[in-house]
This record gives structure tokens, sequence and C-alpha cells, in this order.
């Protein structure tokens, strides 16, 4: 399998706090994997650095063989392809949201991939309905309810078809329908070959929408990198 | 699931401007870090100095200055709060130099015309130290203290605790707010894949989401404070105890020997 992501050695702070100690892993294409930790393991730290959203203090974060860092960032369309391939889902994804209605708000991404109108509106229409939100279309993004948010924040990452889906805390304020949804989708969508990393804090209910696990620890360092099945939850 | 999501697009990105998203950010995320700083490696003696002392020779010195006539004392005051430089952190130093050079320059093009028409010299020069005189006291007093320690300096001013309840409040939301704006201009800054024909719409628009979730978050402060019976009233904090110590001794005398000797 292809490798897509290899961070090796990274360790990230904030001030003099720190987030991720000494870090190492490898995705591969078509994985679903589950990063666990307790809270303020560095789990959304370790996504934000995967989306190149923040560059590690040390070691080395590599997308598809191509090093990320400061200075390669600098390359302006580098940085758009790797922002093209991954999709990224904020564990508050009311920040995600930013136009005045959730048409536009799906609408944004395809929009600046330059598609014609037409196809525009077939994403659009498309992951409205693959998440059930049609009827949400018109409304203000900003006065939908916590799991309608998230919602729209999904479809409006899936229209711009990404290869990777980094999602931080998916399943936080799901109900029971959309959470069996999300389940589904994970395992369909790595199943095509495309990639699944996901970020959580409890993984019942939801491990066999994963074929791996990584836990962190409360030292911020890898617990467990393995499947699931031999993960006994006792390590991190 | 649809076809075109389980197979890859075949997007080369084009080149595009995004300066308004990194100068957004970049604008952001110095304001905030300014309100976070940490001065925990500040052994310097001015950063000791009891903040009633600083808030109560701020203010001498900014009245001052705003009633003097004499250049000997506005250039006095200016250098004495320019000898703080040596004392502050290396951040800290040169926030102050960049604020006092802005001032300066900016109040010499304001007061520039009127040279050539009636003011003296004199006049001209004394309102540019007046202003960098000014800014420099607020700055050495901000720049030298955490805001939350602004506040609680407050309160031993007897300033009513409605505003310091405001003041409060302010910092925080400023705070928060940010973070937010912040994680918006991410946000975009992962969908900018391409070219972006409606930048300013988008600007606008999150500028307008945070001013709803600005009015969501007072809204929430208040009924969660009127679960907790407030009725309008907030009584004053109690002041911390002040603890004269040896560098305010040092503050003290320097303060008043300025004002002394060039007021003499």
């Amino acid at each position: 399998m292809k490798e897509i992501i290899n961070i090796k050695n990274v360790s990230c702070y904030y001030d003099d706090k720190i987030a991720l100690s000494d870090i190492s892993i490898k995705v591969f294409e078509g994985d679903a994997v589950a990063i666990l930790g307790a809270n303020g393991t560095g789990k959304s730290t370790l996504l934000k650095l995967i989306a190149a959203l923040i560059m590690p203090l040390k070691g080395e974060y590599s997308f598809e063989g191509n090093v990320v860092n400061e200075q390669t960032i600098k390359d302006k369309l580098f940085l758009k392809s790797i922002h093209k391939k991954i999709g990224f889902l904020f564990q508050n994804v009311e920040h995600q949201l930013f136009c005045t209605s959730v048409h536009d708000e799906v609408a944004f991404g395809p929009r600046q991939l330059g598609l014609a109108e037409q196809d525009i509106e077939t994403r659009v229409k498309d992951c409205l309905s693959m998440l059930e939100i049609e009827h949400l279309a018109e409304r203000v993004p900003y006065h939908l309810s916590e799991g309608e948010k998230k919602k729209v924040a999904l479809a409006a990452i899936l229209a711009l078809n990404p290869d990777i889906l980094v999602l931080d805390e998916p399943f936080n304020g799901l109900d029971q329908k959309a959470m069996v949804f999300m389940v589904d989708f994970i395992k369909t969508f790595s199943k095509s070959g495309k990639t699944v990393i996901c970020a959580l804090h409890d993984i019942k209910g939801n491990c066999n929408a994963f074929n791996r696990v990584v836990a962190i620890s409360t030292t911020n360092n890898i617990a467990f990198d393995g499947v699931f099945e031999d993960f006994n939850g006792v390590n991190y | 699931m649809y076809n075109w999501l389980l197979q890859k697009d075949n997007y080369v990105p084009k080149q595009d401007s995004e300066a308004f998203l990194s100068r957004n950010i970049l604008t952001i995320v110095g304001i905030l870090s300014n309100l976070r700083r940490k001065q925990s490696n500040s052994t310097s003696w001015i950063y000791r100095v009891n903040i009633f002392l600083k808030i109560f020779f701020t203010l001498v010195f900014v009245i001052s200055l705003s009633l003097t006539r004499s250049i000997t004392y506005a250039g006095a005051v200016n250098l004495y709060m320019l000898s703080f430089l040596f004392f502050v952190n290396k951040y800290e130093r040169s926030r102050i130099i960049k604020l006092f050079f802005s001032a300066v320059i900016f109040s010499i093009v304001i007061v520039l015309p009127s040279l050539f028409f009636y003011t003296s010299l004199y006049n001209a020069g004394l309102l540019v130290l007046r202003i960098s005189g000014s800014i420099m006291c607020v700055n050495v007093l901000v720049y030298s203290c955490f805001p939350h320690q602004i506040t609680s300096g407050l309160n031993n001013w007897f300033v009513p605790g409605i505003i310091m309840m405001i003041f409060d409040l302010t910092l925080k939301y400023i705070v928060v707010l940010g973070d937010c704006a912040v994680e918006m201009f991410q946000a975009i800054t992962l969908k900018s894949v391409g070219v972006n024909k409606e930048k300013s719409k988008i600007t606008f628009s999150l500028f307008g989401v945070l001013f709803l979730k600005s009015k969501m978050y007072s809204d929430d402060l208040y009924n969660a404070m009127v679960c907790r019976c407030f009725d309008g009233e907030y009584p004053a904090l109690k002041g911390k105890r002040f603890n004269f110590g040896l560098s305010d001794l040092c503050y003290v005398t320097l303060s008043c020997l300025v004002l002394c000797v060039t007021l003499l």
C-alpha cells in the first residue's frame, strides 16, 4: 500500500507546554485510523499537523513523500495541493462555517476548484442528500443545531472530494442514526482506497469503522499502534 | 455513496493571492499573543513593582504631560519612560519602541503643516513630546504587567465593580472571539484550494458570523449571571494587600525625582 503520511519523531509545543512528544506514525492509502487519547493528549494537534495548519518544532512530517515544513509550505501551490487532498473536520465545527447559507457553504469548495456550475450543483445536491440535510439548503448555518452543523461541515468537506478525511471527534453531538451513518460512511470511504484519520476519546460502538488504532498516552507520546483486536484499552 | 466521491480528482491547484488570509490570521494571532503573553522569565524589577503604584504614576505623568507648558518636563518624562526599555524583555521592548516611533512620526506628520503657518517650533515640539510621552507611559504600564493585573490594580483604586466586570469580560471575549476568528480563517485557508473570486464577501460574512457569535455569547453570559442571582449590581472586589518592596521603593523614588526636579 502507498504511504501517504510519514511522521518521524515529531514534537510540538504551545509556548512552553508540550502537545506532542516524539511521535512517529505512518499512514497508508485506505487506512481507517482511530487516534485515541484522553483530553489534552495532543490528538487535535496531531490532526492540525497532518492538515499542515501547524508545523513541528522537532522531527519531520512528509506528505506523499514530500517534506512539509516552514520552508516547503511557502510554495502556496504545494500547500493548496495538500489542502485539496485532506478534508479536515474541526472539533468545533461552528468555527468552520462562514457562508450565509448551507448551499453556499457546501458550494464554496467546488467553486474553488473551478468546476462548471452544473457540476457544482450536482456535488452540492449529492452531498446534502447523502447526509440527509437537503431541507437545510437555504438555512443560515449559524442557526442550526450542533448535529446539523456537523453534517453541513462534513458535506462542505466532502464536496471537495478529498483523498484523506481528517475528523476531529466526529461522533460528538450526533444522534444514533447519524452515528450509524458516519460509521458506514467511514467504512465505505476507506474501502474505496481513500484514507480516514479520526481523533476520538472513546472507541466504544465505533470500533468496526477502523482497521487501526493509535493511542496517545497522557505523556503525549504513542502508547499503542496496531490493529483494533490487539488493543486492550489499558495503554492510554 | 456517489461515484464521484469514490474516485480521485485530477486537480492541479491554481495560483491565487491569499495575502488577505495570512494577513488577517497574523494580525489576530498578534493581538491574542499580546494578551496571553507570559512574563514568567522576567526577573527585572519593573515587573515586580506594585500595579497600584504603576497605575498611579502613569495617571500622574499623563495628566501632567497634558497640562505642562515646559518642553523640558515633557522631554524628561520621555527620557524617563525610555529608560524603562533597559529593564523590559526583548519582545516588550520591540513593541514599545515600534509604538513610540509610530506615535512620534504620526504626530510630526500632523503638526508639520501648522509649522509653515503660525505655530512656533517650541509649541510643535511640545505637542509631539506630549503625545509620545503619554503613549510611552501607557505602553510601559501595559507591557510591564499582565492585563489581569491591571484589573486587580484598579480594585485598589475603588473603581466600581461593574466597570471592572466590563473590563474583565472585554479582555475575555477578545481572546475567545479572536480564537474563533483564527479558526475560521484557518477553515477558509483549508478550503481555498483554487481561485477565490469572493474574498471580500467571505471576509465580511466571517465578521458577520463573529458578530452573531458575540451576541450569542453575551446573551448566554447574561442568562448565566441571572441564574447566579445577578440583579445589575456587581459588588466591588476586594483589592490585594499592598506589600511595599524594594522595587516599589525604587520606582516611587525615581518617579518622584523626575516629577520634582523637572517641575521645580
